[in-house]
């Protein structure tokens, strides 16, 4: 597939750009350089230049949005805002059928919700509050949704909230000593699998999404039943490769012999 | 009460304007763009001390979300009913102004058949092809989340098509089903500006006229509009 990737040198972009790589076309654009480790197409490109927007997607099969910008309050607002509003336009000029959006899961569930409820999920009606990049994201998602309901463009949103290495997940194997762990965020992913989760996105059967604008949270079943990504696994068919069990289980990973528990 | 009225160089504003002063308020003008000799006071609502200043003396604020601002650039409208909107009640709050009255519009109802009961309950249909209507609605969700965060309270006005000069018989004569005239306007905002409501709240106002389009109950129980 013929995929524009925006904002792809951020955090999230090395990435989905490993994810991807070898099964699509990958045109890379951001205001930044990749690194020289990446050596597909790239094109010096920002999110708020709706025309450059347009031309890079010019014989697109889908665009990946992974631009974000969060404490300018202008940039904020042109990126995370008017960046949707020109992906969309694009999309629409060049009948792009299929749109991979990103962003924090507090564009859709914000601090009335986590500091209240339990059970959070993708289904729940936005609301991001006033915080400015929960906000100015919201305010695309909401772009999204509209031009989706009116153009019947697929709008694919992966939210995500805390990335780790997997290199500092927790005390790994080999420690000797029983560790309590502090509190975690429980809604955390791998950056690894932050990119296969896009790659999902990519390649979900469009006939198996259940509207034309879904969201979905993109982390491993985690215990705590403070947010629900249930969703992801069933019809994205993502498999995360990590799943976080020692951010929350006080047990080391080297237990003093292989049966201990097991009875 | 002293209130600011924003994109005041608009048609919709000149009306509100007229009908305010007339019902003793004192109004504070202001606009992306004004002319040296006008009382409007020029400010684009971006994010420094002259959107402080706006808001540094008045009570409250009534602020034009559709067709106040309009330009060929619909990327700069977007820029202006989201980011400024946001700076405005940014300040506002800051500066302890309580109430905000957002001017939108039942268009954004307007894809609903006509034979529907359509209230402050329904679902708005913004449509992406009309960015003027888009931005009313993304005008509406950042004076929303204000009010969900209780920054402000917000009133949001959704008037009939097309706003006529005059009284009721201009609006009956006009031949419209959504008309709203000048003066139920302006006695809707007027409600507005005091009255006893939730944090946020969404009114739908219109003049009574033959096969009126939208109800307007809610307008008369919260601001007896009658």
């Amino acid at each position: 597939m013929k995929t524009l990737i925006l904002g792809g040198c951020g955090m999230l972009g090395p990435w989905v750009v490993n994810a991807l790589k070898d099964r699509h076309d990958i045109l890379l654009t951001d205001i930044t350089e990749p690194s020289p480790e990446y050596d597909g197409d790239f094109l010096k490109l920002s999110v708020d230049d709706l025309d450059g927007v347009v031309n890079a997607s010019e014989g697109m099969d889908a665009i990946v949005n992974l631009s974000v910008l969060r404490p300018h309050r202008k940039i904020a607002f042109d990126v995370n805002t008017r960046g949707n509003y020109n992906m969309m336009v694009a999309a629409r000029e060049h009948r792009i059928e299929r749109v991979v959006n990103t962003g924090p899961h507090f564009q859709l569930v914000g601090e009335q919700y986590e500091n209240w409820d339990f059970d959070l999920n993708p289904d729940m009606p936005p609301a991001f509050g006033t915080r400015l990049y929960a906000h100015t994201k919201g305010l695309g998602q909401e772009i999204c949704r509209v031009f989706s309901e009116q153009y019947g463009i697929y709008v694919i949103t992966m939210l995500y909230y805390n990335m780790r290495h997997t290199w500092n997940w927790g005390i790994g194997h080999g420690a000797q000593e029983w560790v309590h762990h502090e509190d975690m965020t429980p809604f955390t992913t791998a950056w690894t699998d932050c990119g296969t989760a896009i790659l999902s996105a990519l390649e979900v059967p469009l006939s198996r999404l259940p509207s034309r604008c879904e969201n979905f949270f993109t982390f491993p079943e985690i215990p705590h039943h403070k947010f629900n990504s249930e969703k992801t696994r069933r019809i994205l068919g993502w498999e995360p490769r990590y799943h976080a069990e020692t951010l929350w289980n006080k047990e080391p990973a080297a237990p003093p012999h292989h049966q201990h528990g097991g009875w | 009460m002293r209130v600011l009225l924003t994109s005041a160089n608009s048609r919709t504003a000149e009306m509100i304007a007229n009908q305010l002063r007339h019902l003793g308020h004192e109004l504070k003008l202001t606009d992306a763009v004004s002319d040296e000799s006008s009382e409007i006071i020029s400010c684009d609502l971006n994010h420094d001390s002259a959107t402080d200043d706006l808001v540094s003396d008045v009570d409250a604020i009534v602020h034009i979300g559709y067709e106040g601002y309009i330009s060929d650039d619909p990327s700069g409208m977007i820029d202006y009913h989201t980011r400024g909107t946001y700076n405005l009640l940014w300040a506002a709050a800051e500066s302890g102004v309580s109430r905000v009255v957002n001017i939108s519009t039942l268009k954004l109802m307007e894809s609903y058949e006509e034979n529907l009961v359509v209230t402050e309950n329904w679902r708005s249909l913004p449509p992406a092809s009309d960015t003027g209507l888009l931005c009313a609605h993304l005008c509406e969700i950042v004076c929303k989340e204000f009010a969900r965060d209780q920054m402000l309270t917000v009133v949001n006005l959704r008037f009939g098509w097309p706003i006529v000069n005059g009284g009721r018989d201009s609006a009956r004569e006009s031949g419209e089903s959504a008309v709203v005239c000048a003066i139920d306007a302006g006695k809707a905002i007027d409600a507005a500006l005091s009255a006893e409501v939730d944090q946020w709240q969404d009114v739908h106002i219109q003049s009574p006229v033959t096969r009126q389009r939208y109800l307007t109950t809610k307008a008369a129980s919260l601001l007896k509009f009658v």
